[in-house]
């Protein structure tokens, strides 16, 4: 049952920003900060606790969860905890690396594919 | 009637990607156990994996054409779009320190603003609980 609340969940935050920025014409980055923003807003208000036991990963794969989590990092920082922020941040890190390794890749199959084309030009 | 279509294809790809998001939760849940620390990092992570595997393969792009924030919004969305940051400053200029430079700019443009909106709205419960303590 949690996989349906997590399907519905997840899927309504979507819809909703994808009116929202059709309805307002918000740029890509901004919007993932408005994102950011409400979610930790959800977390303030106690809405995201509520959620998240309701949707599981609905909430907490998507940016908006990000929120939630460097909400609670940061508390349990302050508490005396680090391991939760250290781990927040090696998480961020990884999605650069990760970006970084996808964008090469990416870039490389892309050059190849032009220079092959460029060939087939060059021998007609 | 296309905005329409959007907002459908929005509902269903954020919903798939929750649905694989959920099954990573219970692949960590089983092989680390229910209240292990390294939950959210391996939940992030395979989110992070996914995401970079979907925009090497090139089908990233195509759902993110058709569903908009529905493949944006997750976190995967968030990987390929460093990606997409790093491979478009590259291209232009051939050079990957331009296209590293271009990928930052993204990263801390929105986790900057973003996460420091969320440190500000901390802020009252930080002090609450360093009074406490």
């Amino acid at each position: 049952m949690e996989y349906i609340n997590a399907f519905i969940l997840g899927g309504c935050i979507c819809a909703l920003f994808q009116g929202a920025s059709m309805f307002a014409r918000i740029k890509v980055p901004n919007m993932l900060i408005i994102g950011l923003f409400l979610g930790g807003l959800a977390t303030v208000l106690g809405l995201a606790d509520d959620l998240v036991s309701w949707g599981g990963a609905g909430f907490s794969i998507l940016a908006i969860g990000a929120a939630q989590a460097f909400y609670v990092s940061l508390l349990s920082l302050f508490t005396g905890s680090s391991e939760r922020f250290i781990l927040l941040f090696a998480a961020l890190a990884l999605l650069i690396v990760l970006g970084f390794v996808a964008g090469t890749i990416r870039l490389r199959i892309n050059r190849r594919k032009q220079m092959g084309r460029e060939f087939r030009i060059q021998c007609q | 009637m296309k905005s329409l279509k959007t907002i459908l294809y929005a509902f269903f790809f954020g919903g798939t990607f929750s649905l694989l998001g959920q099954l990573f939760t219970l692949f960590w849940i089983t092989s680390l156990g229910n209240d292990s620390p390294l939950l959210g990092f391996g939940v992030l992570s395979s989110m992070g994996i996914l995401g970079a595997v979907m925009y090497i393969v090139g089908v990233h792009q195509r759902f993110a054409s058709a569903a908009g924030y529905g493949a944006i919004l997750p976190l995967n969305g968030f990987c390929a779009a460093l990606a997409d940051a790093y491979y478009q400053s590259a291209w232009e200029t051939e050079s990957a320190l331009a296209g590293i430079k271009g990928m930052l700019k993204l990263f801390f443009h929105v986790m900057g603003i973003g996460l420091g909106l969320v440190a500000m709205m901390a802020f009252p419960a930080i002090i609450a609980t360093c009074n406490v303590a």
